[in-house]
Formats: structure tokens, C-alpha cells, sequence
């Protein structure tokens, strides 16, 4: 055995005969917090679930989307119809003040 | 519940079924021999609580898998072991050791053994512990862990490869290997102070 390793030998020796800190009760916090991860891991999030009403969702924002177009659309048609008609006046304000009097 | 009569077998059948009372009893029954594992391997960067919260999780997360084929406390410590080894791997290697970076105490350890003035004395295996450390930390997560053990913990060759899995050569040479560069280390040390 070479002088280097004996020295390297006698440093080992004397590190493992180093005392340990003593080992106390393990603390309620880390308790607490493993449990929680491993209730976490126990019950995952339903990630098809999750997916599907996602999808869903935007699926019927499109759909309700679409119809608020349609809908629009078809009013812009009536409107359209009524700006056409030359006694119909656009503004209801007005035609309710002359239909109360107040403007003849 | 008492730790000294606590029945494993039912215990961990209980986990099994997601009992958390008996998961926190198994918790207290086996965290001295988590922390004295995890104590041993601990990176210098990482706290100790999250470490054991790591080797914990990986035990509730993977109790289906223990077949009861060995002791309980056997197969936790693997677990525990093998979760330093990866968050050793995670741990940068640290620069080479120079002489300026030991304290006092340590570097009067030093100047003895390059004086040759005899063993290091029992008030001084505190010191010895940090230089050590110190050399570990340049290593490879594999030598240091393999050097601890076999040094530092005085597990036989045949208990390391239970814990690793790695084979028994291998354990033999990695051994061997982590020596030959804690000696070069050491050597460097001991020239920078007797040059």
C-alpha cells in the first residue's frame, strides 16, 4: 500500500468516525406536505375529462358564436327592409315624441 | 400507534388501500433510516427535509411494486438511496479543491498528515468528515456514492450492489476509480501545503 493511500485511508477512517447529529421526530409540516403530494398522485385530475369539457366548451362558444351571427345578420336584413320604407323613421325617439304630440 | 410494535406487513397493506393514518405511521416507523441515508448522500444544495419528502413520495407512489421478497426497511433504503443518486446527478460538479478553500482546523489536518505526524485524532473526525466531503464533491454522483457507502457508511460490496443494482465488479471498480481520483485530490493537497 502506497504512503497516499494509507493517508487517504486514514482520513476516511476518521470521517466515518465523525458522530452523526441526532435523529429527531419527523416534523409534522413534511409530514403533511408527502401526504399531500401522494394524495395528489392518488387522484390526478380526470385529464380525458378535463379534454372533453374543454372541447366542448369550445365547441358550443363556437356554435353560440355562429348564431349570434346569423341572428345579427337577419335583423341587419329587417332593418335594412325598414330604412327602405321612406315614412318609417329610423330614429324611435322620434316617432314616439310624435306620437305623444310633442313635435307635430 | 407504538413505532416498536407496528405491524409492516398489515401497514403497508393499509397504504395500499390509500389508509393515511397508516401512512403517517409508516412515515415515523421508517424516517430514521430515511434521514440517516439521506444525511449520508445529501447534496450540498439541497435541503434535507425536501429530500426525504422526495424518498417518501417515491414509496407511497411505488408500494405496489414491493412484493415483500425482502425486509421492508431494505427496499426503502434502494428507494432512498437511488433518489440521492439522481439528485446528486442533478448537482453540478463543483471545481477542483484547492487548499484555499478549507477552514482552519482543516487545513491543520492537512499539514499533519503531510508532516506525517500520525493519525488524525478523534477530536478532529469533524474536520476530517468536511474535508472528505470536500473531495467527494468533485466526483462523479457514482463515485461519491459508491466511496460513501463503502468508506463512510462500511457497507460490504455485496450490500452496496443490493442497494444500487449495479453488479459486483462493477461496484468493485468504481470503487477503485473513485480512489485513484480522491488520491490525486489528496495528492494536490498535500503538495500545495509541502511543495
Amino acid at each position: 500500500m502506497s504512503h497516499i493511500d494509507r493517508q487517504l485511508d486514514q482520513l476516511l477512517r476518521a470521517a466515518a468516525r465523525a458522530p452523526r447529529s441526532e435523529v429527531g421526530p419527523m416534523s409534522y409540516a413534511t409530514q403533511t406536505r408527502t401526504l399531500a403530494a401522494w394524495r395528489a398522485a392518488r387522484n390526478p385530475l380526470p385529464e380525458f375529462g378535463s379534454l372533453l369539457a374543454w372541447r366542448t366548451g369550445l365547441a358550443t362558444a363556437f356554435g353560440t358564436a355562429l348564431i349570434a351571427v346569423g341572428v345579427s345578420f337577419a335583423a341587419s336584413r329587417d332593418i335594412d327592409a325598414e330604412v327602405n320604407d321612406p315614412y318609417v323613421f329610423s330614429d324611435p325617439g322620434v316617432s314616439v315624441a310624435m306620437s305623444t304630440g310633442w313635435i307635430q | 400507534m407504538d413505532q416498536a410494535e407496528l405491524d409492516v406487513e398489515a401497514c403497508v397493506a393499509r397504504v395500499r388501500g390509500g389508509d393515511e393514518d397508516a401512512a403517517r405511521c409508516l412515515m415515523e416507523h421508517l424516517y430514521p433510516l430515511v434521514v440517516k441515508i439521506v444525511r449520508a448522500h445529501l447534496p450540498r444544495r439541497t435541503a434535507e427535509e425536501d429530500l426525504v419528502q422526495a424518498v417518501f413520495a417515491k414509496v407511497f407512489t411505488r408500494l405496489d411494486q414491493f412484493r415483500g421478497e425482502v425486509p421492508l426497511a431494505h427496499w426503502v433504503s434502494r428507494v432512498a438511496v437511488n433518489t440521492c443518486f439522481n439528485e446528486l446527478n442533478r448537482e453540478r460538479v463543483r471545481p477542483e479543491l484547492r487548499h484555499a478553500d478549507l477552514s482552519e482546523a482543516e487545513s491543520e489536518i492537512i499539514q499533519n498528515m503531510a508532516a506525517d505526524t500520525g493519525e488524525v485524532s478523534a477530536d478532529q473526525a469533524l474536520e476530517a468528515r468536511e474535508i472528505v466531503e470536500k473531495l467527494l464533491a468533485d466526483l462523479s454522483p457514482a463515485d461519491r456514492l459508491v466511496i460513501t457507502l463503502l468508506h463512510l457508511e462500511g457497507r460490504s460490496v455485496e450490500e452496496i450492489r443490493q442497494l444500487t443494482g449495479w453488479s459486483g465488479p462493477l461496484v468493485k471498480v468504481r470503487a477503485f476509480r473513485a480512489r485513484q481520483k480522491m488520491k490525486q485530490r489528496l495528492k494536490g493537497l498535500l503538495r500545495e501545503n509541502h511543495p
